[in-house]
């Protein structure tokens, strides 16, 4: 069973799109603020990561360029889940390095599992 | 204080109004126009007046004068231009945050069994997204902060790509797409221009009725790529035409046949064409449908 890491704040969304997740096969650990989030990459070593950018404690970003940093954790696919359209924030995350950015709006819950399986490691 | 931060027009920039509508523009602006006031005050004086004293003293006044008008100004505007950085920011901020629960709304309704309610509450929560994200567009492109992320690419291929994902829709609603190209190479903001795309033949389609026909045309004139779509929709009023790239405007036929919109889309559509200093028009007859071009 692939393990996913879903660091988002918005407990509420993340129950939605988790349950349904879980129906379908995977096994999701739910952080909601980033320095969680970021323990838990690091002791989990999930499959793949579906990060949010505005989060308590530790933004997105600095989430994401703490995970590139770590020998362990630098090739797990980081698919960045937020409702931010700015063009800035897309860039600076591919530069940091992704493997995708959804504004979760856009996304029916089945084309996200779409994406979901066509990145996991 | 930086050396940039002396960058007047990107200061006002930044804050999202017009420079005239900038208080540091505007003292700029103030400035210059005092010191021509004494020069000129004082050579008109020297010439009708005699007394050097006398002179200065009007000299003086005048410049009081004027200090005391572009302080009141300067001061109102200061006051406009901070209104309109909160208002942009509270949309924007407003918006955002309803984005959130309406996506977690969309996926609950995605995972709900088919139902007699399900089809009204999807095709709302559509309506709203719909809105949501028109809105989300408008606060970002109406900011004179907003800048074109411009690259060259093939208008064609945009619209291939665009038609694509309307083959669906126009497939359930029996509608024929006729698109006719040549190779356009274009220097363009390429999403910008996708949402403008996106927008125009998602009216055409909305508003052609079962059975119609869409005609979708690109091609160079003048040294220009103009880009063409016509439909054999519900067309627009004689009286509306006026009015159809006003925010929020809808037409009474459009009304009177039901046809659902935020109303905002024409409105992206022509803001996003300007900000390429590009032109867009239209041609048509009520009740035989409408032909909309952009040139770029």
């Amino acid at each position: 069973m692939k393990k996913i890491l879903f660091i988002e704040d918005d407990t509420s969304l993340q129950k939605t799109l988790s349950e349904f997740l879980t129906k379908k096969e995977y096994e999701i650990l739910k952080e909601s603020n980033g320095l969680d989030g970021l323990i838990a990459a690091q002791k989990e070593l999930p499959d793949l990561i579906l990060l949010d950018l505005i989060l308590p404690k530790l933004k997105g970003l600095e989430v994401l360029r703490e995970l590139k940093k770590d020998d362990k954790t630098k090739k797990i696919p980081v698919i960045i889940f937020t409702n931010l359209e700015n063009v800035d924030y897309v860039q600076e995350a591919t530069q940091i390095g992704i493997a995708g950015y959804l504004i979760k709006s856009h996304y029916s819950l089945k084309e996200i599992e779409e994406i979901i399986r066509e990145n996991l490691l | 204080m930086k050396l940039k931060d002396l960058n007047v027009f990107k200061n006002c920039r930044e804050l999202g109004i017009s420079l005239w509508q900038c208080p540091q523009f505007l003292f700029l602006l103030m400035g210059f126009i005092i010191s021509l006031s004494s020069i000129l005050v004082y050579l008109i004086g020297v010439k009708y007046i005699q007394d050097l004293y006398l002179v200065a003293l009007i000299v003086v006044g005048a410049n009081l004068f004027l200090l005391i008008i572009s302080f009141i100004i300067t001061h109102n505007f200061e006051k406009v231009a901070e209104s309109s950085r909160i208002k942009s920011e509270l949309t924007g901020i407003i918006i955002h945050q309803l984005r959130s629960p309406l996506t977690n709304f969309k996926w609950i309704v995605e995972t709900m069994e088919t139902g007699e309610y399900k089809k009204p509450i999807d095709e709302n929560l559509k309506r709203m997204t719909e809105l949501t994200d028109n809105l989300l567009t408008i606060t970002k492109i109406e900011g004179d902060s907003f800048v074109l992320q411009k690259s060259k690419f093939f208008l064609d291929k945009l619209v291939l790509e665009v038609l694509k994902g309307f083959g669906d829709i126009c497939k359930i609603n029996n509608i024929e797409l006729d698109f006719q190209y040549e190779e356009l190479e274009v220097y363009a903001d390429y999403y910008q221009l996708r949402l403008v795309i996106e927008n125009l033949i998602g009216n055409s389609i909305r508003y052609t009725k079962d059975g119609g026909k869409i005609e979708i045309n690109i091609f160079k004139k003048n040294n220009k790529n103009i880009f063409k779509i016509k439909d054999q929709g519900v067309g627009i009023p004689e009286k509306d035409k006026k009015f159809i790239f006003q925010k929020f405007f809808r037409s009474n036929n459009i009304l009177k046949n039901k046809i659902k919109g935020s109303g905002l889309g024409l409105y992206i559509t022509k803001t996003i064409i300007e900000k390429h200093k590009g032109k867009i028009w239209f041609e048509t007859e009520e009740n035989k449908g409408a032909t909309f071009y952009f040139s770029i």
